[in-house]
């Protein structure tokens, strides 16, 4: 009986509006404001379990807002692939709510809480659109309110990185919307199906496929318009740094991704071909920057910027097994990124500084925050056992199979470029120094928070086989034949 | 999940368990530490010991997890790994004892013995790994957890030989990631099978299997310290004595070694290794990796560095064996890796203690140090002895072996190799030997710590003595049953056709 | 296993046992109980043979007459050993280095009771190896330049020396897997090895023996060293040496005229060496010397005869035999009787090379040793510093630093945008 109730439950519903209320919530009572951003973040996390469960019991979902299908209503689609992120969303969002309640003090408190919990709204509501505009909407949104949280902390630097965040979002989210419109001016409708179906490669729709593809490309910060991306994920509080570099970037991916597997029309091998080699570029570029920083967090900073490059190599590859392989990267970069911002944020706590050079006074006295960090680390550079070890297995797999042998060497590459970095920062916790004298104490919550993040990157290798079968669920990875064919 | 399926697991446990626990632990809870590690290595002896009474009466252990679609986790113990296993075993409990001794008062041990014991449990992941990927997942594991260990004095020397130690086991992790993966795609398999599992395609896949055995090669060649891969092992001797003689008798060059045996064997299958041609080349390098390092050990006056190029120097002895691809020299080859560990685990202990209670660190300061320190120099003398090939030492029955099998396969130059490294060993160890023992101690040692009577702390001495004393039991009576000749007799049977 | 064949294990176990300092401190008297189960193995008339499959690779120890023989010697000259050794202690009270001392007396008596004792290939090997360090301990001990270098001689020529017999053993081993004695010189007829096992044979035990040309070292060692060491200098490397031809090579059995008359050739030549040493130097060196060096000349002759006729051993076998045990006896008293008479004998000139090329190991170790330490480790500094310079990172740190400042133009950002956008509608369009 309690199983078929809980089926019942629009869950879908529930998942968007929860975080959207506790916002409210959080804007309307500052005082209670981590209170109750703390038990929404709880709520959403169990509420997704129950989503889990009706989608493992019932397959992919799709439900119609206030009963009105399309092309006039909103519908909300979810699938193994949307519930893979929404997992990784609250898993990532639970550890950053944790760690936010021990970091910010009572002013930024109040302003964290609200626009938090609106970005999260924001990206469940992404993951879940089946049509385009309703994606642009969260795409908005999201980037509003990142832009937001990367201004609370104040300062030239922060401030400076956030207006210039603003005009890329901005422009990212114009360049979608052009392309929205001639879509819709070309097919009467924006709902990703009835879209599919009724695609066609005309002059029109190509603009609007450039256009929308490279603002996503803009959001997505990959090489070479990734240059927003350091100042704004480095200059942002810590906790805000983990959720822009863990989830907040993934979600201008996941648009392309849908958009490429069920609206454009295939085959795109040179459009592959060139994302790909961007992607290997970013990965480069990424890692050797990394190698150059001497402040820590701008380190991190750019090793997304890499990261993100990896997900691009699975477009020339195009199979299953190599989606599978990006969005895994995915999930264990998402973990493990926050990770190492967490872990970044309590070593600027604890010492007030992040260069790299000086970490040695700082890291002998936190050795939970440097284990978070190496064992994170350790996901970055793809080493086993971790997620980010099966995701570059399955995308080597991928690429050796295809017979393109030149991205198992950009994979390889960049794995050799990440131990570069992460051993040079990993190497300061082994030196003889003094430590410092001044120094705040850092909360547990802190520690505690990025090196559960960080284990749980190295978990999420060792279980494998069900974040994967997950992600079959609704075979998103199936390009339908047909598509493009009728009017 | 009865008991067989688990048991590798639990052997896998008693170092994990212990190990996460002591990070944990703060640094004046001594006693539960030194109680967590002995009572761990205890454990694993007793376990192993089962084990091997069981593979003895049939018993088929096997663990098997999912981990990727297509491809499980696999433990496995079979006659290769038990060799391999009992060895790591033993001497990680001789380890043990001797580390709580060397670092008594030393900052960091809690620290130190963590990443010990997730050292050896990465060792033993080696050993009983049943298929490729185990195998490098652990070989991953293992790069990792002796980082930390190298590096754990925190001087400058340290940090730079971490670096360089940093950079060849990475390289050489993701030489083996890509053969690997490429092997995976033309077989679909990576299980360990006797006499290889890609005679299926070796007619279709020349070209491909000739690279991907360079590869594999090469990427274990990093560990296995072949030329020229080789270099951190020098630098490497900068970490406590305990640290370089579980490195470089028990976990990373042997790890490395026995990797090249199971690819050799339970990948490729010695007649296809053969038929690619690619034996002859790896027999060629591991020789100019012999005459090289015993070379390059002629020059050091540090003695720790000394030894390093000797171990350069011996493991590719093991590497010779199995390149000679017959199977008198494969039982060389095998049972060299467990003659090796034993006699090279004993010169380091014994140049630890040098250092720990003389403050020597060169040859040119152990003048007379045999009148101050009898039964140290006199485990050291059998631990050279043995490898100068001296009989009737573990060495001797080695070498005879290798010797043998070189004939035995119409290889005749490996004797000359052979021969001209047993040369080269009596010129390098023989002068220690003589300085040590006949020669007048100029002035005061550098550091002297007195222990009390004893010429140095009981668990100081112990570790060594016994494994000289271990030295000669294994050349003596190497024919008994359930020696490691007489095991590796067995797994050499199991690797040729009959 | 009989009582006997236990005493036989203890023959050169005991004293191996022994060696340990601690052990032989605790007993009084030790270097004669140390020979005490030689001495009860005397005393059984019967042939004894024990084999041990689990021993190493199946050694045995035996005894017969002959060996019986050459037990009595040892037994006899050891005795002599150790009480010259305690008159000498009684003299020097170093008690440290009298410890050391028992250690190499023992290590060497137990190798030279097993090599006699042993009836196969390897064990005769283990016990010849023990010998050679053995006694290179109780040469060096005495402490003095001279010895010192004949102990540098003496040790090249024992690891020369026992690598060319290993290298032999494993040539037997490959034409026999039985490794005694009778089973290696049956096999050892008609091998396609034989040969070179035989050259490797001979080479090696002459260097053992220190028989010319490679005597250099014995006679450094009979001047300089002391009258106990100096007694058993023939009566165990060398005697053992000249054993171990007899046991190793399948004498009797084949004919090799070639290799004969080249060994009787060289043991002439040794001999009119002597002669000529004697004439040229005036007794400069010890007179044991070149006796031993004649006696082992007029061995080699003989062996050499034997090869050519191998009818000859029948004649031959015993007196050679005889012939061994007769020198170190005859020796250990010719080199009591001249230490004893001869007080002034530590006062001698050091030793300027015999007809010159008597110096000529020391002059190849020389050579090595400049190789070595000097010319090679200068190539290699060589070839390291051009490597070096190949290295320059600073120049690849400003190019990437100019990069990523150019991608931050917000003009060249947005350019780029514009540009990929075309590129994508482009390669859509080429599909």
């Amino acid at each position: 009986m309690l199983t078929m109730q809980v089926q019942n439950v629009p869950w879908l519903v529930i998942v968007i509006t929860l975080p959207l209320v506790g916002s409210l919530l959080c804007f309307l009572l500052p005082q209670q404001a981590k209170k109750l951003g703390l038990m929404t973040a709880f709520t959403i996390a169990a509420s997704l379990i129950g989503l889990l469960f009706q989608v493992l019991d019932q397959g992919a979902q799709r439900y119609t807002v206030g009963g009105w299908d399309a092309p006039l209503g909103i519908n909300l689609y979810v699938d193994g692939l949307s519930l893979l992120l929404l997992l990784m969303t609250a898993l990532v969002g639970l550890g950053i709510s944790v760690y936010a309640t021990a970091y910010f003090n009572r002013d930024k408190t109040v302003y964290y809480w609200p626009l938090w919990l609106l970005l999260w709204s924001a990206l469940n509501a992404l993951f879940l659109s089946a049509d385009l505009f309703n994606l642009y909407v969260c795409l908005e949104l999201l980037g509003l309110s990142a832009v937001a949280l990367v201004a609370i902390a104040g300062g030239a630097d922060a401030l400076g990185a956030a207006i210039r965040y603003l005009l890329v979002s901005l422009l990212g989210s114009l360049f979608y919307l052009l392309g929205v419109a001639l879509i819709y001016h070309s097919v009467a409708s924006v709902d990703i199906i009835i879209v599919a179906e009724r695609i066609d490669a005309t002059p029109p729709i190509l603009a609007a496929m450039g256009l929308m593809s490279a603002g996503l490309l803009f959001k997505t910060a990959l090489f070479p318009m990734h240059f927003w991306l350091p100042p704004a994920h480095a200059n942002a509080p810590a906790p805000v740094s983990a959720l822009l570099s863990a989830l907040v970037v993934k979600a201008s991916f996941y648009i392309l991704l849908r958009l490429w597997l069920d609206v454009f029309p295939l085959p795109q091998e040179v459009l592959g071909q060139f994302l790909g080699l961007l992607g290997a570029a970013a990965v480069i570029w990424g890692g050797v920057q990394a190698l150059r920083q001497t402040r820590l967090k701008m380190l991190i900073a750019y090793s997304t910027v890499a990261q993100i490059g990896y997900l691009f190599i699975a477009f020339p590859l195009a199979t299953s097994i190599a989606w599978k392989g990006a969005l895994y990267l995915l999930l264990s970069h998402a973990l493990a990124k926050s990770a190492m911002f967490m872990a970044a944020g309590n070593i600027l706590h604890f010492g007030g500084h992040d260069t790299i050079l000086k970490l040695d006074r700082v890291a002998q006295r936190l050795p939970l925050t440097v284990a978070a960090f190496s064992l994170a680390g350790v996901s970055i550079m793809g080493l086993p056992p971790s997620g980010g070890f099966i995701g570059k297995w399955l995308l080597l797999n991928a690429a050796l199979q295809a017979g393109e042998w030149w991205w198992a060497l950009v994979l390889i590459g960049g794995g050799l470029l990440s131990a570069g970095y992460i051993f040079k920062v990993v190497g300061f916790a082994f030196t003889q120094t003094e430590a410092s004298h001044e120094v705040h104490h850092v909360p547990a919550a802190m520690q505690w928070t990025a090196f559960m993040m960080a284990l749980a990157a190295i978990l999420v290798g060792l279980i494998a086989p069900w974040p994967l079968a997950l992600m079959d669920i609704g075979l998103p990875f199936e390009m339908v034949v047909n598509k493009g064919s009728n009017g | 999940m009865s008991l067989d399926s688990v048991f590798p697991l639990f052997i896998l446990a008693t170092s994990l368990v212990p190990g996460l626990i002591i990070f944990f632990l703060p640094e004046s809870a001594v006693r539960t530490r030194i109680s967590l590690n002995m009572g761990g290595a205890l454990i694993k002896v007793f376990l192993v010991g089962i084990v091997i009474w069981g593979v003895f009466n049939g018993h088929h252990y096997e663990t098997r997890l999912p981990f990727l679609p297509g491809l499980d986790l696999v433990l496995r113990i079979g006659a290769l790994s038990i060799l391999f296993v009992t060895l790591s075993t033993g001497l990680w409990l001789v380890t043990t004892v001797y580390a709580i001794g060397y670092l008594e008062d030393s900052p960091h041990r809690s620290r130190f013995f963590g990443f010990f014991s997730l050292c050896v449990t990465a060792t033993i992941g080696i050993a009983l790994a049943g298929n490729l990927i185990t195998f490098l997942l652990f070989y991953e594991l293992l790069t990792l957890a002796t980082y930390p260990l190298i590096v754990h004095r925190g001087t400058e020397e340290a940090r730079h030989a971490g670096r360089t130690y940093l950079v060849y086991t990475i390289m050489g992790g993701a030489l083996l990631l890509i053969g690997t993966v490429w092997l995976y795609g033309i077989t679909g398999s990576l299980e360990f099978v006797h006499r290889g599992f890609v005679s299926a395609i070796v007619d279709t896949h020349r070209s491909s299997l000739i690279i991907i055995f360079v590869l594999l090669i090469a990427g274990l060649g990093v560990k296995a310290a072949l030329l020229p891969f080789h270099g951190w092992l020098p630098q490497a001797m900068v970490a406590p004595a305990p640290v370089s003689a579980l490195l470089h008798a028990v976990a990373v060059v042997k790890a490395g070694a026995f990797g090249i045996v199971r690819v050799v064997h339970d990948v490729y299958g010695v007649e296809v290794a053969v038929s690619l041609g690619v034996t002859l080349p790896l027999a060629v390098l591991a020789a100019v990796t012999i005459i090289y390092g015993s070379v390059r050990a002629l020059f050091q006056d540090d003695l720790k560095r000394r030894l390093a190029f000797s171990t350069v120097s011996q493991v590719s002895y093991i590497t010779l064996g199995i390149a000679v691809a017959g199977p008198i020299a494969t039982i060389g080859g095998l049972v060299h890796l467990v003659h090796q560990g034993v006699m090279k685990i004993t010169l380091f202990f014994c140049a630890g203690n040098l250092a720990e209670t003389l403050g020597i660190h060169k040859i040119s300061e152990m003048n007379g140090v045999g009148r101050r320190m009898p039964w140290t120099m006199a485990a050291f003398t059998i631990g050279a002895f043995g490898m100068i090939g001296a009989p009737p030492l573990a060495g001797f029955v080695s070498k005879w072996y290798l010797g043998l099998g070189a004939l035995d396969a119409g290889q005749d130059w490996v004797i000359f190799v052979l021969a001209g490294s047993s040369l080269l060993n009596a010129a390098y160890f023989l002068p220690v030997l003589h300085a040590a023992w006949f020669k007048e101690p100029v002035g005061q040692w550098p550091h002297e710590h007195i222990f009390g009577r004893m010429e140095t702390a009981w668990a100081l001495l112990l570790p060594p003595v016994f494994t000289a004393f271990l030295s000669v039991a294994l050349g003596l009576f190497a024919s008994v049953p359930f020696s490691p000749l007489e095991w590796a007799r067995f797994v050499t049977s199991l690797e040729f056709a009959p | 296993m009989s009582l006997s064949e236990l005493l036989l294990f203890f023959v050169p176990g005991f004293p191996l046992l022994l060696a340990i300092p601690l052990l032989h401190r605790l007993l009084p008297r030790a270097e004669y109980l140390a020979i005490l189960p030689a001495a009860m193995l005397l005393s059984l008339p019967e042939n004894i043979f024990v084999e041990t499959p689990w021993l190493l690779f199946g050694a045995g120890l035996g005894s017969n007459t002959e060996t019986r023989l050459l037990l009595m010697m040892s037994v006899v000259l050891w005795i002599f050993a150790a009480f010259m050794q305690n008159v000498h202690a009684s003299r020097n009270s170093n008690s440290e280095a009298n410890n050391y001392h028992s250690t190499y007396f023992f290590l060497t008596l137990s190798g030279h009771l097993g090599a006699i004792l042993a009836n196969g290939l390897v064990g005769f090997f283990a016990f010849s190896t023990l010998i050679g360090y053995g006694f290179y301990g109780l040469l060096v001990e005495t402490g003095n330049d001279t010895v010192k270098k004949a102990g540098r001689i003496y040790i090249c020529f024992i690891i020369v020396a026992d690598l060319l017999l290993f290298e032999a053993a494993l040539l037997a081993a490959t034409v026999t897997d039985d490794m005694g004695f009778d089973a290696v010189r049956a096999a050892m007829i008609d091998s396609s090895v034989t040969g070179l096992y035989m050259t490797m044979v001979l080479i090696g035990f002459a260097l053992k023996a220190g028989f010319w040309p490679m005597h250099h070292w014995l006679f450094l060692t009979f001047r300089s060293v002391r009258p106990a060491t100096a007694m058993l200098l023939a009566g165990v490397p060398v005697a053992m040496a000249l054993l171990g031809t007899l046991r190793w090579l399948p004498l009797g059995e084949i004919s090799v005229p070639g290799l004969g008359l080249l060994i009787q050739g060289i043991g002439g030549v040794a001999i009119m060496y002597t002669v000529l040493a004697v004439l040229i130097r005036r007794q400069h060196n010890h007179p044991a010397a070149y006796v031993t060096l004649t006696a082992t000349g007029l061995f080699v002759i003989a062996l050499g005869a034997v090869f050519i006729e191998p009818v000859l051993w029948d004649l031959y076998a015993s007196p050679m035999f005889y012939a061994i045990v007769l020198l170190s006896v005859g020796l250990a008293l010719l080199t009591i009787i001249i230490r004893w008479t001869d007080t002034t004998a530590s006062n001698q000139k050091p030793l300027d090379t015999v007809l010159l090329y008597g110096c000529w190991s020391e002059k190849l170790i020389s050579w090595g040793r400049r190789m070595g330490f000097e010319l090679l480790p200068r190539l290699r500094n060589v070839f390291l510093v051009y490597v070096q310079s190949l290295w320059r990172v600073s120049f690849w740190q400003k190019n990437l630093q100019i990069g990523e400042y150019y991608l931050q133009r917000w003009s060249l950002a947005v350019t780029i945008l514009l540009l990929i956008g075309v590129t994508i509608v482009t390669s859509l369009i080429i599909e």
